[in-house]
């Protein structure tokens, strides 16, 4: 669906994107991760047909980005990382609009406003940056095509909202549609991607899938134990303490076997583990490439 | 749907300029017989210095005893070169300048339309601006002259609007060439602003004295020569001129846009 083979551009010696490379599959979410100008927006606005590539193609369902991007936004849906549409215009009129110039399904649109739901009558230049997120996700998904292109898509909204963004990527993706998404929030793309990539200085430095990131990621867990001897005689064994409060970092499925079994031999209170396991592989990769 | 959109998007300033300069002229025409009656205008332009006229392409010889004779002092002369410059660098910044520095052409460009469709959409959005504008010029005095019987020369009238159609056209493509070559909204402005001032100057100073008279040959705003018209001298070649730019300038604008690295 999604094809990027060794795209390069270069907007001077270190600025620009080099041997970019990747492909997402139908029934894919590929997640997109870089911290900012990192080269995130410039491969996806190849994809658009917005740049003209220096070496190397990228290609939607066998079009070419650049030649054929008249097609190529034909069985494309993009959601934008910023959110500019003429100030003047309501929302209603930017729905209309895009009913007209794009191909659009009347069953998904009233689904996604009722999912989506705010104040249509609204002007651009009166809306909330949430408004404007919501519109966007409405006039990107209005399309049924088999590829979304989906820049930061949760950038401001509400926790309800980003709940039911990533409910319906999870069931466009059930069926059968492949999308790119790139994004700073790790637990959505925890919950939501198949694979993922991160790239920096122009560069991907890691892809791979979600599962086997996870399984190579660094697994904190916090307990709290029962009374502060216990908690001083389990910290021994190279664990921080703070209070009753122990934290565990695990790189092995053998060693939280391990770690359980010990437990098993103290009175604990709580065991709560690390929610961002992607966040810490990712930094660490960040702090690797620096 | 597109020029549709455009066009609902562009509106306010399209008809601000037609109408405008209509009621303008309209009430200049309305006004004209009681201004002839007092014969005010010849002898103010008896008055002013022969440079002065010149400056401003004001032929004296010329019998102020019709609005067209007057307008083409006037109006047709260094108002009508101000407002096309302005006309110009507002459809170009409206168009092109502001939605790609501002990223609001990226409603239309993540939409199956091409480059080439959003530029033959916008001079067609042109095409309809430059039509209203002198249309609603041209039939402004028409009904002046229903009402106070102008005896205008329908046939001088139409080609005068022609001849300021094209160069409206012309500046505005020329407008639109120069805002693609920039991502910056205000850098197309001040670039475009400047050329169009640059010509603006020449085509006074050649006015100036008969030294500078080749300068007439390297601006725009020779090509339109509303004197010339009335006295119906031959103004062919101004036309053949102003179809060229505009083929070449169009041209250029399509090369240029649709090559265009957008970083929107």
């Amino acid at each position: 669906m999604i094809h990027i083979q060794q795209l390069t551009k270069r907007f001077d010696a270190t600025h620009g994107i080099f041997d970019v490379s990747l492909d997402v599959s139908p029934g894919m979410i590929f997640g997109f991760i870089g911290p900012n100008g990192a080269g995130k927006s410039t491969t996806i606005r190849h994809l658009m047909g917005l740049l003209k590539p220096n070496e190397g193609n990228a290609s939607i369902n066998g079009f070419d980005c650049w030649q054929e991007t008249e097609k190529v936004k034909q069985c494309v849906g993009y959601l934008p990382g910023e959110i500019n549409y003429p100030q003047n215009m309501t929302g209603e009129e930017i729905i209309h609009l895009t009913r007209h110039l794009h191909k659009t399904d009347a069953e998904r649109e009233r689904n996604l406003r009722e999912r989506f739901s705010f104040d249509e009558a609204t002007k651009v230049r009166k809306m909330s940056k949430g408004m404007k997120q919501k519109l966007a996700i409405i006039t990107c998904f209005m399309k049924d095509v088999p590829v979304y292109i989906l820049d930061e898509p949760t950038s401001g909204l509400d926790p309800l909202m980003q709940e039911r963004l990533i409910d319906w990527l999870i069931e466009e993706k059930q069926s059968g549609k492949a999308i790119l998404m790139s994004s700073h929030h790790f637990p959505e793309m925890e919950r939501t991607c198949d694979r993922a990539a991160l790239i920096k200085d122009g560069r991907i430095i890691i892809e791979e899938d979600i599962e086997e990131l996870r399984q190579h990621s660094v697994k904190r867990y916090r307990i709290e134990f029962s009374s502060e001897p216990e908690a001083i005689r389990f910290a021994e064994d190279s664990a921080v303490r703070d209070g009753l409060q122990v934290e565990v970092v695990i790189t092995k499925p053998e060693d939280l076997n391990r770690l359980i079994r010990t437990l098993a031999n103290y009175e604990i209170r709580s065991l709560a583990s690390g929610a961002d396991e992607l966040e810490h592989l990712f930094m660490q990769y960040y702090g690797e490439a620096t | 749907m597109l020029i549709r959109s455009m066009f609902k998007q562009n509106r306010s300033w399209i008809l601000g300029y037609s109408i405008g300069t209509s009621v303008y002229l309209f009430f200049l025409a309305a006004i004209f017989p009681s201004i002839q009656e007092t014969g005010l205008i010849e002898a103010k332009l008896e008055s002013l210095p022969k440079e002065l006229l010149d400056v401003f392409q004001i032929d004296a010889t010329m019998a102020m005893d019709n609005i067209l004779n007057l307008l083409s002092s006037n109006y047709y002369g260094l108002i009508f070169y101000v407002l096309a410059v302005l006309f110009a660098l507002t459809f170009a910044s409206k168009l092109l300048a502001k939605p790609v520095d501002s990223g609001e052409i990226m409603l239309y460009m993540a939409a199956p339309i091409s480059r080439v469709t959003y530029i033959i959409s916008s001079f067609v959005i042109l095409l309809v601006a430059v039509g209203l504008f002198v249309g609603l010029n041209g039939l402004s005095l028409m009904m002046a002259d229903l009402l106070f019987d102008l005896q205008i020369d329908y046939s001088v009238l139409w080609m005068l609007q022609l001849n300021g159609a094209l160069m409206l056209l012309v500046l505005g493509v020329a407008a639109y060439m120069t805002a693609s070559l920039f991502d910056d909204s205000n850098k197309s402005y001040m670039v475009t602003g400047g050329i169009f001032t640059f010509f603006l100057i020449v085509n006074i100073i050649n006015g100036v004295s008969e030294q500078f008279k080749w300068m007439s040959n390297i601006s725009f705003f020779s090509l339109f020569d509303a004197p010339a018209i009335m006295r119906e001298e031959f103004w062919g070649v101004h036309f053949i001129w102003l179809f060229g730019l505009l083929f070449i300038l169009s041209a250029c604008s399509f090369i240029r846009f649709t090559r265009k690295d957008l970083t929107i």
